[in-house]
């Protein structure tokens, strides 16, 4: 089984996010959903403008993903900037600042462990749809903590809109 | 097939208290309707009463939302459909007027919405396919006459919106509003000869598109312009309601025709798809059914439930009534019915109604209160009133609040552009002097700390003037929100941002250790002179003076080349210096002009609270009761008659959610 780690990294680097994502977007927590009998692992990319101080802008996500899993194969893309559902928006202006309140007290080593192991939990998630392994109550438990922990709270918007489902069941507080 | 368990996200397990699908529909969670009239809002969230998720993109069906009357509004791209309804009209005309007499233009800008919901939009047909399809044909059937040339002119290079209206005409969007042309072939050639716009629309009086509040779009053909470019089919299949792809029986059901209904129209979730066969009169009548049958397999492949029609009549016996315009315009309109669009558009308004009643209700009810009751109950009735006032109100003012402190972190970034760009053309201007300075030691003792100072004077200069200017536009903003809401204002602080003391203070230059080359060079020219009289000495003595000239000018040349590639040294190592030390002095001083910046705006929040507080207090008063020397009685009776007016409008369409 593909890790999420592997498809995201492999996604990453596909033809298409390579010729239409522009290069200095990075990528959202990854969301899953379920469309017919096919497992989308949904990302969005948005562009942070470093700064000291915990004062990182984060911008406006500017394009939306959806990936079938495993085949890598996009299913769906949409470049919100030229999207009328996201008219209003203001892609100048930014949304958020990084690092919010949750994480300021991890350094870069704690982080990318909540990290590791939010994928980790992931990859046992996608092989129970898959029909192995188990996720169990507490797994969810223990997943919904960390994506409520890691998403940065001024992009919840974001993620409530490219995976409703998910949303409510992982990162909704 | 990977996925084993399709149901994750639907069964009961979704998981957690309040998770799903329902949880959408909860109060808390309810849009406000612009926000759902324009979609996907991926940007900061409103807080509380307005604090509501934007229905938006993804892929994943959103099935509550369709079918509960009280959840949020219907998604863009599900439903779409204009809707009347007399009654509920005119008691939004009476919602706003009670409202405005109450001051409360929160509530009569909500109603404003409610209208406007109700007023825009229409059920949108996207009709896509491979180009030369038959597309603008079947439009043209449609509505019945020819109003989209056919061919691979201009109007196949961009989508075309047509749309009922009383008038025919071609609508094309420009830079300063809209241009008309009328609709006809030197209307078109007139469009053709001047600039592209983006899209088209075209009206015309049309009773399918009038009675059925029906928009079709026509898409440029995928493969028309770019091989494999669904960029004009996807724009158009993200806002539609139901899509037509058509397939032509001269190239039957290519893999590019699978392609985009695979993975664009039912991958996609758009609602409804219909798939129509064109140009199946250019088939030989014998082979018709086979062709057909074959298409039609082919596609229920692929999505058992999608429907196919054919464009044309009597082309093919069995097939009578999935044949021809008016059988896809029969089939259009009952999805428009059966969807349920209109009741489920029209009780979400009576709904929002009846919110905004319930609203004036309870301050109405309040002021009958307070002329009933005696005074200690009038006072009980006010601080009820203020409770009510300040709840519903301050969720209004901390987004005005939220939003204008948002605005202030533009500037940080405003700061930023600016500092690079001046330290960028400052290091080059650097560079150039240095590179003509023949004593780099004195150009970084003397020259460099008068031109940085001139430097950040002016730099301080620009900052001031651009934050002033921009902290001016955000006031005006707010005032502007606040003056159309509240009818107040906020003072603007009058305070220096960019501190000049700072611009102006010492620089701190580094320790660079550079010879001074004025010194060095004489030192070498004297030596030079002394090993040339020297030479010449020697020469004289032992007969030989032409040793003594050639010894004088290589000692010439070679005390330049030493000297020369100490000055490209100390050279490079002062910019190495100023590449570091520049950015350093930079940084301090937009540190502080960013926190100068931060405490400015932080300080008209605070003024902008201050002011709440005394709106509060303000609208307290108003609602406490009549004043001095009033009629009780008159206006009793005409206050209880509004509350039984509300009381009406809310009986009818009750709130049932929390």
């Amino acid at each position: 089984m593909t890790s999420i780690k592997d498809f995201l990294s492999k996604i990453n680097t596909s033809p298409v996010v390579r010729s239409y994502v522009a290069m200095d977007r990075g990528y959202g927590f990854p969301m899953l959903s379920i469309v017919g009998d096919r497992l989308l692992v949904t990302v969005f990319y948005y562009r942070v403008l470093p700064r000291k101080d915990d004062k990182s802008l984060i911008m406006p996500p500017e394009y939306v993903l959806s990936f079938d899993y495993p085949s890598c194969r996009l299913a769906n893309f949409e470049a919100l900037r030229m999207s009328p559902r996201a008219e209003g928006v203001d892609f100048e202006k930014p949304v958020g600042t990084f690092r919010h309140d949750a994480i300021k007290d991890l350094d870069r080593a704690a982080y990318q462990a909540k990290k590791d192991e939010l994928y980790a939990l992931l990859d046992r998630l996608i092989a129970n749809l898959g029909g192995e392994g188990e996720f169990t109550d507490e797994d969810e438990r223990r997943l919904a903590a960390l994506y409520q922990l890691l998403t940065e709270p001024s992009l919840h918007p974001a993620y409530r809109i490219c995976a409703p489902q998910f949303f409510s069941r992982f990162i909704a507080e | 097939m990977f996925l084993k368990r399709k149901d994750f996200f639907d069964g009961p397990g979704a998981g957690k208290e309040g998770a799903g699908p329902e949880r959408a529909a909860s109060s808390k969670d309810k849009p406000p309707v612009a926000e759902r009239e324009a979609g996907a809002t991926p940007g900061p969230e409103p807080a509380a009463r307005t604090q509501k998720p934007a229905a938006g993109p993804g892929p994943q069906p959103q099935a509550a939302e369709r079918t509960n009357a009280n959840g949020p509004l219907p998604r863009r791209g599900a439903t779409a459909v204009r809707v009347t309804d007399r009654r509920l009209e005119a008691q939004l005309d009476y919602l706003e007027q009670l409202a405005r007499a109450s001051k409360r233009g929160d509530l009569a800008g909500e109603v404003r919405l409610v209208r406007a919901y109700l007023g825009r939009e229409r059920f949108t047909v996207a009709v896509v396919g491979e180009f030369s399809r038959g597309k603008s044909s079947l439009i043209n059937a449609l509505v019945g006459r020819d109003i989209i040339p056919t061919g691979a002119t201009l109007t196949t290079k961009v989508p075309i919106h047509v749309q009922g209206g009383r008038q025919a005409c071609i609508v094309a969007p420009t830079p300063s509003g809209r241009r008309i042309y009328p609709l006809d072939d030197d209307g078109w050639s007139d469009l053709e000869r001047e600039e592209t716009p983006q899209e088209l629309a075209v009206r015309v009086p049309c009773a399918l598109l009038a009675e059925g509040e029906l928009e079709l779009v026509d898409t440029p053909g995928v493969n028309s312009q770019i091989v494999n470019d669904f960029t004009f089919a996807d724009r158009a299949l993200v806002s539609c309601d139901c899509a037509i792809l058509a397939v032509s029986a001269v190239a039957p059901l290519s893999e590019l025709e699978r392609h985009l209904l695979e993975e664009h129209l039912v991958a996609r979730e758009v609602p409804r798809v219909m798939v129509v066969i064109t140009m199946l009169d250019l088939v030989d009548p014998g082979e018709r059914e086979a062709l057909v049958e074959y298409i039609g397999s082919g596609i229920r492949s692929i999505s058992s439930s999608c429907p196919i029609y054919l464009s044309e009549e009597g082309l093919l016996e069995g097939w009578e009534c999935q044949s021809g315009p008016r059988a896809i315009s029969r089939q259009l309109l009952s999805w428009v019915e059966q969807s349920g669009h209109r009741a489920l558009k029209l009780a979400r308004a009576r709904m929002e109604a009846s919110v905004i009643a319930q609203s004036l209700r309870e301050l109405f009810g309040l002021r009958l209160d307070a002329l009933d009751d005696d005074r200690a109950k009038r006072e009980e009735a006010t601080r009820r009133a203020e409770r009510e006032t300040l709840s519903t109100a301050r969720i209004d003012w901390g987004e005005l609040e939220v939003e204008f402190l948002n605005r202030c972190n533009q500037n940080f970034e405003r700061i930023r552009k600016l500092s690079e760009e001046r330290q960028r053309d400052l290091l080059e201007r650097f560079s150039i002097e240095l590179s003509h300075s023949p004593n780099p030691k004195d150009w970084y003792q003397l020259d460099y700390p008068y031109r940085m100072k001139s430097e950040l004077v002016s730099f301080g200069n620009t900052l001031e003037s651009a934050l002033q200017k921009s902290y001016g536009k955000d006031v005006t903003w707010l005032n502007r929100e606040l003056e159309s809401r509240y009818g107040i204002k906020v003072p603007p602080e009058a305070t220096r941002i960019a501190d000049r003391e700072l611009f102006r203070q010492s620089l701190g230059q580094s320790d660079v250790r550079l010879r001074d080359m004025r010194a060095t060079r004489i030192a070498s020219r004297m030596g030079a002179g002394a090993l040339t009289v020297g030479a010449y000495a020697i020469g004289s003595a032992l007969s030989l003076g032409p040793i003594g000239i050639a010894m004088s000018t290589g000692l010439g040349i070679v005390s330049e080349i030493v000297l020369n590639g100490t000055v490209s040294r100390q050279r490079r190592a002062l910019e190495r210096t100023l590449s570091s030390d520049v950015p350093e002095i930079y940084d301090r001083c937009i540190k502080t002009v960013e926190d100068a910046v931060l405490d400015l705006y932080n300080k008209t929040a605070e003024e902008l609270r201050g002011t709440y507080d005394s709106w509060v207090r303000a609208r307290s008063a108003a609602v406490s009761g009549p004043g001095e020397g009033a009629d009780p009685e008159g206006q009793r009776t005409k206050i209880a008659k509004i509350v039984s007016n509300l009381d009406a409008i809310i009986e009818r369409h009750p709130i049932t959610k929390s």
